[in-house]
């Protein structure tokens, strides 16, 4: 008698869905929790954001992507399959979207008669050199710094701008990039060394 | 070298620290309703964005379609290549004397002065050209849509500029040659020979150019003209041996009948 009770109490104890897997997150969803689809937006809401915007150097385009990202998944949450990380998942939805994105930017910028006269904001993007007058202020410095690697980045092209996000900035390992570029091993690292020798050129007064 | 692979490494290092030093982007604190409400938006308009989505490949299909189905619908409706040369007439061609088809002896040709155009010459009476046009009146007739007025079946159908020569004279000796004039005004005739086109064959006299006797079924015998008249006159031109008279068709012929003048009016029928 005993012991059924012990088991009883087995049986009512559950794990908090914050300490749940993303695997099992996403299973949850499937059957309907709400809830835990909100802990799966709480756990990626910022990393993703944070990517986009280090791509697009845009930060509403970077949040309206992300929100799309999520309900990307939310909608194709039955067709994901447990065979490689959700991270990994929702990054490479995440780069679609913003590659996509890309794209219409550039026909819009193809079809615009005022898209003639801007400067693209894109790869062809004009990298304005670092001002080397110290400012007194160690805020404006460091402002000015963010601003100009941010330019650097977006100055890039999209196939080395992506791995090195996903590497430097992210934190990615070379195996999950590629796995998300759906890309060679050899190639993601060949992209990276390449994006980080064209950004040594550009921020070299900055160490 | 091993000292420039250094120098690498330690510049990767530095550009990958300034990244890290990036400060993150933090998403808003709406995002999560954004995200729900673009959800609840996205079940409700699935079936309306799926139906838009179809018709973007839709609509070019369509239009493909239909552009096949015109230029296919052209070419099965376009006519065949013998009733697409020109119009033909409604009615049936009149009956034309066969003077006017005809044409003089070689006299009776004036070199063409101001047509430089090579014409295309064929022997007259010759079976293949007779039969080639009689199939060309037949089809006309048989298959091409009925046209407004003032298209000849005979011009439709006779195909390039031809000339008739008679016979032996060489087609091609170089001498023949089409008067771009309305030759059937124009061109200079003998007596003898206008009156072999009337049916008529005539003969010199005292008092004149006598009919020896008319063609059954010509021209001079269906009006009239009787064998032992003498022609005097020709659509009131008097005939006069060795004045060519001009042109091809006539209405009327002026003779003398046992001493009377009769004005003979030339018929088709």
């Amino acid at each position: 008698m005993a012991l059924d009770n012990v088991g009883n109490q087995f049986t009512e104890v559950s794990v908090p869905e914050r300490d749940l897997s993303d695997h099992a997150l996403i299973e949850a969803t499937k059957k309907g929790d709400e809830s835990a689809f909100g802990q799966i937006i709480a756990r990626y809401r910022n990393p993703i954001t944070n990517y986009l915007f280090r791509f697009l150097n845009d930060y509403e385009e970077a949040v309206d992507l992300a929100q799309e990202t999520f309900v990307r998944v939310y909608f194709a949450i039955d067709r994901y399959h447990t065979g490689f990380a959700f991270s990994t998942y929702i990054y490479r939805i995440a780069t679609n979207l913003a590659i996509s994105e890309l794209r219409k930017r550039k026909r819009r910028s193809l079809f615009s008669l005022t898209g003639l006269f801007q400067a693209d904001g894109d790869e062809g993007a004009e990298f304005q050199p670092v001002d080397t007058k110290p400012l007194p202020d160690r805020n404006l410095i460091d402002d000015e710094r963010e601003r100009v690697i941010a330019k650097a980045i977006a100055a890039l092209p999209p196939k080395y701008r992506l791995p090195i996000i996903l590497r430097d900035v992210e934190g990615k390992s070379y195996e999950e990039i590629a796995v998300i570029l759906e890309l060679g091993l050899g190639t993601t690292k060949s992209r990276i060394s390449r994006a980080r020798g064209l950004l040594k050129e550009k921020l070299k007064h900055y160490f | 070298m091993r000292q420039e692979e250094n120098n690498r490494i330690i510049a990767d290092e530095n550009v990958a620290k300034l990244l890290r030093a990036l400060p993150r982007v933090d998403s808003p604190g709406d995002f999560e309703a954004g995200v729900r409400a673009r959800i609840a938006r996205g079940a409700g308009n699935a079936g309306s964005a799926s139906w838009l989505f179809s018709l973007r490949f839709a609509l070019p299909v369509l239009l493909v379609a239909m552009i096949s189905f015109a230029a296919v619908g052209v070419f099965l409706t376009r006519p065949d290549e013998s009733a697409s040369v020109a119009p033909a007439p409604t009615a049936a061609p009149t009956a034309v004397p066969e003077i006017t088809e005809a044409r003089p002896a070689s006299t009776a040709f004036a070199p063409s002065t101001d047509d430089d155009r090579p014409p295309t010459v064929v022997a007259r009476n010759t079976a293949v050209q007779a039969v080639s046009r009689t199939e060309r009146l037949a089809a006309a007739r048989r298959d091409v849509a009925p046209a407004p007025k003032g298209f000849s079946t005979d011009q439709t159908v006779r195909g390039p500029k031809t000339v008739i020569v008679p016979k032996g004279v060489d087609p091609t000796s170089g001498n023949v040659s089409v008067p771009e004039k309305d030759f059937s005004t124009s061109a200079p005739l003998n007596v003898r020979e206008l009156l072999s086109f009337m049916g008529i064959e005539g003969e010199r006299s005292e008092a004149g150019w006598k009919v020896k006797s008319a063609a059954a079924g010509g021209i001079a015998e269906r009006s009239g003209v009787k064998a032992g008249d003498v022609i005097e006159a020709v659509d009131d031109r008097p005939l006069t041996d060795g004045s060519p008279v001009s042109g091809f068709t006539f209405k009327s012929v002026q003779v003398l009948r046992n001493g009377t003048r009769v004005r003979v009016q030339l018929r088709n029928k």
